[in-house]
């Protein structure tokens, strides 16, 4: 008998499958990181039906709660990608610089000329 | 060296009222003024050039440490043997260039730097002197390097130095990057007495406070990029 918070964490997971798709189809997401997110989500709905194995991991770590260990899993995912996205930006800010003082280099040149 | 080209770069944001004396103060000890334009809309360039300042503009508003490099890129280009960097408040005082270039001039060093801590402060505000010497230990914990002012503008590099610099901190955090680029060429560099004014003007025109305690942060967070 499914649960309502199990009901409503598919019909999310569901949407966001579902989107992914539509994504891929717009050829927004490239066909190996679809498959690799649908995988992701589909996992995600196998733990929550499948609460006992996340449980168990939990204790075999010597977490005593299942919960526990999703909220330290998530918090580890989500440093992760702010690490990856300020590099990201760090990358953006340098191009935009490079193209900047390029660009005031290149009038003085021209006024020279 | 006999008769060395030497560059003030003189990084500028919104500076329209005092841009045209302090290129004109610079202008007498240099052979060039150039001014690194960091997007400013109150017409700073346009009332540099009436100088005969070279003008350099950035088309949008990267941070004095952009524009310093942007200074830095020109000299390289039009072959500097000094390059002085200066500020655009009119903070500076443009008759101590001699002894700032000096040490370069002598072979002495490849990069002076200004030490307001050993010239005079005049009415610096106590909270910036306390965020200004927390900075000093920030510096020497990273840099190793021992000084008595750190984020101090006013600076003189020789040409070999210029060709080795490459400030990667657009912002606030630019000066600390100059510290350990010292630190990391192993350059020869001297502390020498200058004079820093504090007026109304350039206290709201610089840095607040606020944004110097951001600084550590920013560094931090970069030496852990990828």
């Amino acid at each position: 008998m499914m649960i309502p918070s199990q009901l409503l964490l598919t019909v999310v997971i569901l949407f966001i499958i579902a989107r992914t798709l539509v994504a891929y189809k717009k050829n927004n997401f490239s066909r190996s990181f679809t498959v690799v997110w649908i995988f992701f989500w589909l996992g995600v709905i196998f733990f929550i039906f499948q609460q006992n194995i996340v449980i168990q991991v939990a204790h075999k770590l010597g977490i005593s709660r299942g919960v526990d260990l999703i909220i330290y899993l998530s918090l580890i995912a989500v440093f992760y990608f702010i690490y990856r996205l300020l590099g990201t930006l760090y990358e953006i800010d340098a191009k935009i610089t490079k193209i900047v003082r390029e660009v005031a280099i290149k009038d003085v040149k021209k006024k020279k000329a | 060296m006999g008769t060395s080209r030497i560059f003030a770069i003189i990084p500028a944001f919104n500076e329209r009222n005092k841009i045209g004396k302090v290129v004109d103060d610079a202008a007498k000890y240099v052979s060039r003024v150039v001014v690194v334009d960091d997007g400013s809309t109150d017409g700073t360039p346009e009332r540099a050039k009436n100088k005969k300042a070279v003008i350099l503009k950035h088309i949008i508003n990267l941070g004095q440490g952009a524009a310093l490099q942007t200074g830095f890129e020109y000299a390289k280009i039009n072959k500097a043997d000094i390059v002085v960097t200066f500020d655009a408040d009119g903070q500076f005082t443009a008759s101590e260039i001699p002894r700032i270039i000096d040490p370069i001039l002598k072979e002495k060093a490849d990069v002076v730097l200004g030490s307001r801590f050993l010239g005079k402060a005049v009415n610096m505000p106590a909270m910036r002197w306390l965020v200004l010497r927390l900075g000093l230990v920030f510096t020497r914990l990273f840099s190793g390097i021992d000084l008595t002012d750190t984020h101090n503008g006013f600076r003189a590099f020789s040409a070999r130095a210029v060709e080795r610099m490459q400030i990667t901190h657009n912002r606030w955090a630019h000066p600390s990057d100059v510290i350990y680029q010292i630190a990391r060429n192993k350059f020869n560099f001297v502390e020498v007495p200058v004079t820093v004014s504090y007026t109304s003007y350039s206290r709201k025109k610089g840095q607040s406070n606020l944004e110097a305690l951001k600084i550590p942060i920013s560094l931090i967070v970069r030496a852990l990029l990828p």
